[in-house]
């Protein structure tokens, strides 16, 4: 097989990119690596090719016919692939696996050492290096582990658990169904018990009701009969009232009958305008009486105020003729108090002059210490200035201590000189103040002479208390005088209304008598109190005649004997019905069991009403219990449990059977991949001494933990060119059973930066003699390709 | 005498939780119990029963929903409007919660159930006694039918729910009943159930039936669904067998052979196909390694032309002629099997379930089988393109 051409968009960059390949060995360059990573899904040729939108390749197959192989993506982003030949144009089946590619892998550039002291080259997983029958026993141990899974998704024994607790649950699902169903049942026992029982409670409380019902009944008829009798025995006791109250109205009737005064004399205005008149007559002539003492006393009173106003007449006259008046009694206080004053300052100036005459005695004093001091003093200079000689004693007159005392002595003689100076001074002003005090004292003398006669002359010789005293006593006796005028004013008025007073009363009188007696004329008395003395007697009568009658009307109560003896006959008859009524309502069986019957009546009530909330209670339950009851489906979860049951079996036994199958596959495995690997071993030794013409050199491959690590044998120094060629040649060994009728074209992916790009270009060119490559590599690795390789450089 | 007609039957397991049948199919089946039920109820009223005898196992009282009690319960009514009284005996299939929900259901007034675990008589007709007991675990070693004492005249029917000795195919043993103590008992008519088939168990003038089931519970039972009809005279007691409908029911063994077993089954399961038909095919012989996973495939290829489909495999895997005489042949499947039947005949093997190692023999061949199927198709697929490129 040989790829011709390769077309194909970049899905990353939406590029699309044409390459031609050539037989032999061809060095592709990509410097974009998305572009790198389409390039190799391009060649790949899987079913879904990431990273591209379509590709084309044109193939010859080993009989030199042409493949054109196309992948489109439709709008839901799947792939299709066709494959047609270009020839005919028809569509042919797609060529499986047309391409051998890979990536030569560079994470292990470094070597890794093993345990055995080996470099390792490379390590795969051991189902991806096998050959096909035993990478047959790796899917199959996968299926069995898939059924292993499916039967439990975790440990078994975890598994076993969820499966006994999900049967659990079904089976306790079922249970509670049922649980509420006895629950259900139960309840709807209950609440038919309670129905029952509520209908039995409301029968017999009906028929204690009826029973207490018809005793209150014949109660009623009863009290009804009792109201009757009572009815009937009062009017039996009305009508003998009655027969003595008429009897008694008969009598009081006579009697007033046979009473004088029946024809109007003794009408009740009549009777009171009587009184009156008498009472009146009565109390003018008290009246009148009483006039006359006041007239009387009014005459005294006001001949003795005539005699007292002539007394006070008589005494102000005597007061008059002293002359004393008001304006003089002011003028004589103010003259009073003038004097007064002028005493007080007369006294104080006495008193400066005795001060002055005091202090001028002392003047010969102050002469005598002047002439005193001048003489010490002038002596004491004079004995200072005098030479010593002069001295009667020449020790005193040398020495300091003499001039000292000298003129101590000068010094106190003209203090003593100028205090006497000016103590002189002083007394010379006092005198001439004395002088002054001395005239001012003989003024006020004259003054208080003159005020003091002035005085005398206003008083007429009198003292200014004695002159008051008179003028108050004038002034009383003239208030008197006008009270007392006033008071006989009044007592004339009031002995002119007296005398009009009983003047009324007289004429009052008069008219009362007159009244009187003609009244007493028409009514035939002879004087008011026999007339009133008949009028209380006919009253008397007449108000027992008006009280039987009105006794006899309150008996009879509006009606009339008749009246009331018919109804008394009509009592009778409702009583004897009221009688064969409640007889007919007696009940021997219910007398005497009124209180239990009411006691029962309670009772039940009392257990009806407890029974009817429990009745609820019940309904409500059992709505609640039919509710939860209808969200089981018992049928459902009784066939779910046992269906569970039935796949816990199977699963158990699917999962015996499953580990037991894997068991025996592992075996096989395990029994036939160190043959498998030392076949690939040996394979890929003979295509790494092809490709590298080491002779010595091979491949060895070891089994480790599902893993198969190769190892460089018998060279000398393992570079890492080596192991690259070592790597490129255990992936060929690989994939190599894979060809079957043709030789497909290998493509290697080598993007990594390489030390020494010839040995491995040396090798692929060596492969290149078998089939055609196509190296996917760096831009680096393009200077070191030979003239005869084909180079192709992608930007 | 007049005439006395009496419906026999037991065993319709109400609202059982069929197992046997798909999810999908369950709850239809489930139905049609009930639809057999309300038939039987519809047959009595219509041929006039006088009675309708229940020989147990009405209900089961697990998994029965309220919705299938009202049904029962309104068939009894439908019962009592036709004046026909109806006799239940507790079976096995109720003594789950003290018989509460078959207390239930049989608590119309015509219905009477032998709840006592002591022969008990309800006298439903003038002269016509029914003799009935509850066999639980206290009574079911006795023979019970030793016990009864029957006495005054008239007709005497007896209801039990227990075995009959020597039925075929009855294995457990409830209340057991021999035919001596039948013919001695007295009883006109003994009505028996337990059993899910009809089987006449009469000795002499003692007339002896089991009804069976008036339906099919899983694949158990074969062939059509019977209730009996009874009728009692001067001249003796006659039973007749009454066909219930129901769905067909069929279990088939399908031999096949090693080299064309799949061919062979696929096949059978054509001519048997129907949309009604609920089909157990219970395969025997041997298959090949290649069709280890037969009876699974086969299931799933014909689920859809049957009302419900089982295929039960009792085949065994056969590997003649090796291909090799090596132990440690290149043929993975082979190998497997000689494996296998290493494990197999390795006296210290470990303790295993039964029937595990033939089932992971199956498995892996399977899985090897799927892989080379995935592998050969492949290959067919690169060799048709190589066909066409020879043919350009």
């Amino acid at each position: 097989m040989l790829v011709e051409r390769l077309s194909f968009k970049v899905k990353a960059r939406r590029r699309a990119i044409d390459a031609d390949l050539a037989p032999g060995l061809s060095v592709v360059s990509v410097s974009d690596p998305a572009v790198a990573r389409a390039f190799m899904s391009a060649l790949r040729w899987t079913d879904d090719c990431g990273g591209v939108f379509w590709a084309e390749l044109a193939l010859v197959d080993g009989s030199g016919s042409r493949i054109a192989l196309a992948l489109e993506r439709g709008a839901d982003g799947r792939a299709a692939t066709r494959a047609t030949d270009p020839s005919a144009g028809a569509l042919i089946s797609t060529p499986r696996q047309p391409i051998m590619a890979f990536a030569l892998s560079a994470n292990d550039d470094a070597p890794r050492p093993h345990p055995d002291g080996r470099e390792a080259v490379l390590s795969l997983p051991l189902a991806s290096v096998l050959p096909a029958a035993e990478t047959r026993l790796c899917t199959a141990i996968a299926a069995m582990d898939d059924v292993i899974v499916a039967a439990c998704t975790e440990g078994a024994e975890d598994c076993d658990a969820g499966r006994l607790v999900h049967r659990a649950q079904l089976e306790a699902r079922v249970d509670q169904a049922h649980s509420l169903r006895a629950r259900r049942a139960a309840l709807e026992s209950r609440l038919s018990w309670l129905v029952e029982r509520v209908n039995f409670i409301d029968s017999r409380l009906s028929c204690i009701e009826s029973s207490l019902i018809a005793c209150v009944e014949r109660d009623d008829i009863q009290d009804y009969i009792e109201r009757l009798k009572g009815l009937l025995r009062e009017c039996g006791q009305r009508l003998s009232s009655a027969k003595a109250a008429r009897e008694m109205l008969e009598a009081a009737l006579s009697r007033r009958a046979a009473c004088p005064g029946d024809d109007g004399a003794f009408e009740p205005s009549v009777a009171a305008e009587v009184r009156s008149l008498d009472g009146s007559l009565r109390d003018l002539e008290r009246k009148a009486q009483d006039c006359e003492a006041r007239l009387s006393r009014a005459a005294a009173w006001a001949a003795q105020l005539k005699i007292e106003q002539a007394l006070v007449h008589d005494k102000i006259r005597k007061t008059n003729s002293r002359r004393c008046s008001e304006h003089a009694a002011s003028q004589a206080r103010s003259l009073t108090a003038v004097i007064s004053d002028r005493e007080k300052a007369l006294d104080s100036v006495a008193s400066h002059i005795a001060s002055a005459d005091r202090v001028l005695m002392q003047r010969k004093v102050a002469e005598r210490l002047t002439i005193g001091g001048a003489a010490v003093a002038a002596l004491s200079l004079g004995a200072i200035m005098l030479p010593p000689s002069v001295w009667p004693l020449p020790t005193v007159a040398a020495s300091g201590t003499g001039v000292s005392i000298l003129l101590a002595l000068l010094a106190a003689g003209l203090l003593s000189a100028v205090y006497g100076i000016r103590r002189g001074v002083e007394i010379e002003g006092r005198a001439a103040a004395r002088a002054a005090l001395v005239e001012e004292r003989a003024a006020l003398v004259r003054q208080l002479a003159w005020n003091r006669q002035q005085l005398s002359s206003l008083l007429g010789g009198r003292t200014l208390e004695e002159y008051v005293d008179d003028l108050n006593e004038r002034r009383r006796l003239e208030q008197r005088r006008n009270a007392m005028a006033d008071e006989m004013k009044e007592a004339l008025a009031d002995s002119t209304r007296l005398h009009n007073a009983a003047d009324l009363v007289r004429v009052s009188a008069v008219r009362a008598r007159e009244r009187l007696t003609e009244i007493l004329r028409r009514t035939g008395f002879a004087s008011a109190s026999s007339y009133l003395d008949a009028y209380e007697r006919y009253r008397r009568l007449d108000w027992a005649f008006q009280d039987a009658r009105a006794r006899l009307e309150s008996i009879l109560g509006g009606l009339t004997e008749a009246a009331i003896e018919m109804d008394m006959e009509l009592a009778a008859e409702e009583i004897a019905q009221a009688e064969a009524n409640r007889d007919a309502l007696c009940d021997t069986r219910v007398d005497g069991r009124l209180g239990e019957l009411s006691e029962e009546y309670a009772l039940k009530a009392a257990e009806r009403e407890r029974l009817t909330s429990e009745l609820a209670s019940c309904s409500a339950e059992i709505e609640t219990t039919e509710s939860e009851l209808g969200a089981i489906d018992v049928w459902e979860a009784a066939s779910d449990a046992a269906e569970a049951a039935i796949a816990d079996e199977r699963a158990a036994l699917d999962r015996a059977a499953a580990a037991c199958a894997r068991e025996l596959l592992q075996d096989m495995l395990d029994e036939r991949a160190p043959e498998a690997s030392a076949r690939l071993a040996e394979s890929a030794s003979e295509i790494f001494r092809f490709i590298t013409e080491a002779r010595d050199t091979s491949v060895a491959c070891t089994l480790e933990e599902g893993q198969a690590i190769f190892f460089l044998e018998g060279a000398r120094k393992a570079d890492e060119c080596m192991r690259l060629q070592a790597r490129l040649a255990i992936e060929l060994a690989i994939r190599e059973p894979a060809d079957r009728h043709d030789v497909a074209p290998l493509v290697v992916e080598h993007l990594a930066p390489i030390a020494n790009p010839g040995g491995l270009l040396a090798a692929l060119r060596r492969v290149s003699l078998t089939r055609q490559v196509v190296l996917l590599a760096s831009a680096g690795v393009l200077p070191e390709c030979a003239p005869t390789d084909h180079k192709i450089s992608i930007a | 005498m007049r005439l006395l007609k009496i419906l026999h039957t037991s065993d319709i397991h109400l609202d059982h939780v069929l197992t046997d049948y798909g999810r999908d199919c369950r709850n239809v089946r489930r139905a049609e119990l009930v639809s057999a039920f309300d038939f039987l109820v519809d047959e009595a009223v219509r041929q006039a029963a006088d009675i309708m005898l229940i020989a147990g196992d009405l209900l089961s009282a697990r998994s029965i929903s309220d919705s299938t009690a009202s049904a029962v319960r309104e068939g009894f009514r439908r019962l009592a409007q036709a004046s026909i009284f109806a006799a239940v005996v507790p079976g096995e299939a109720e003594e789950v919660h003290s018989l509460a929900m078959l207390r239930q259901v049989c608590s119309e007034p015509n219905v009477h159930l032998f709840s006592g675990e002591e022969w008990s008589r309800v006298s439903p007709l003038a002269g016509v006694s029914v003799w009935g007991l509850r066999t639980t675990s206290r009574n079911s070693t006795t023979n019970a039918l030793g016990n009864l004492v029957i006495e005054g005249p008239g007709i005497h029917i007896g209801l039990m729910h227990s075995t009959f000795a020597g039925t075929p195919g009855l294995d457990s043993s409830i209340s057991p009943i021999v035919p001596a103590e039948l013919s001695q008992s007295g009883l006109d008519y003994l009505a028996l159930g337990h059993y899910h088939n009809m089987v006449n168990n009469s000795v002499g003038r003692a007339t002896c039936w089991y009804s069976g089931s008036p339906v099919h519970l899983g694949f158990d039972t074969r062939g059509e669904r019977h209730a009996l009809i009874v009728t009692v005279r001067e001249d003796g007691v006659r039973v007749y067998p009454m066909k219930v409908p129901g769905r067909p029911h069929r279990v088939v063994n399908i031999e096949v052979s090693a080299a064309r077993a799949r061919e062979q089954l696929y096949a059978r399961l054509a001519r048997l196909a129907g949309s009604e038909l609920c089909l157990r095919a219970e395969i025997e012989g041997e298959v090949g390694p290649d069709d280890a996973g037969l009876a699974g495939q086969a299931e799933q290829d014909f689920r859809s032309r049957f009302f419900h489909l089982t295929v039960a495999d009792h085949t065994t895997v056969s590997y003649p002629p090796w291909r090799s005489s090596d132990s440690r042949s290149r043929h993975l499947d082979e190998a497997f099997f000689r494996e296998a039947a290493r494990l197999a005949a390795e006296s210290g093997a470990p303790r295993r379930l039964p029937g595990v190692i033939d089932r992971a023999l199956k498995l892996g061949l399977g899985a090897l089988g799927e892989v080379d199927t995935l592998a050969r198709r492949e290959t067919v697929v690169q060799g048709q393109g190589q066909a066409a490129g020879d043919r350009r």
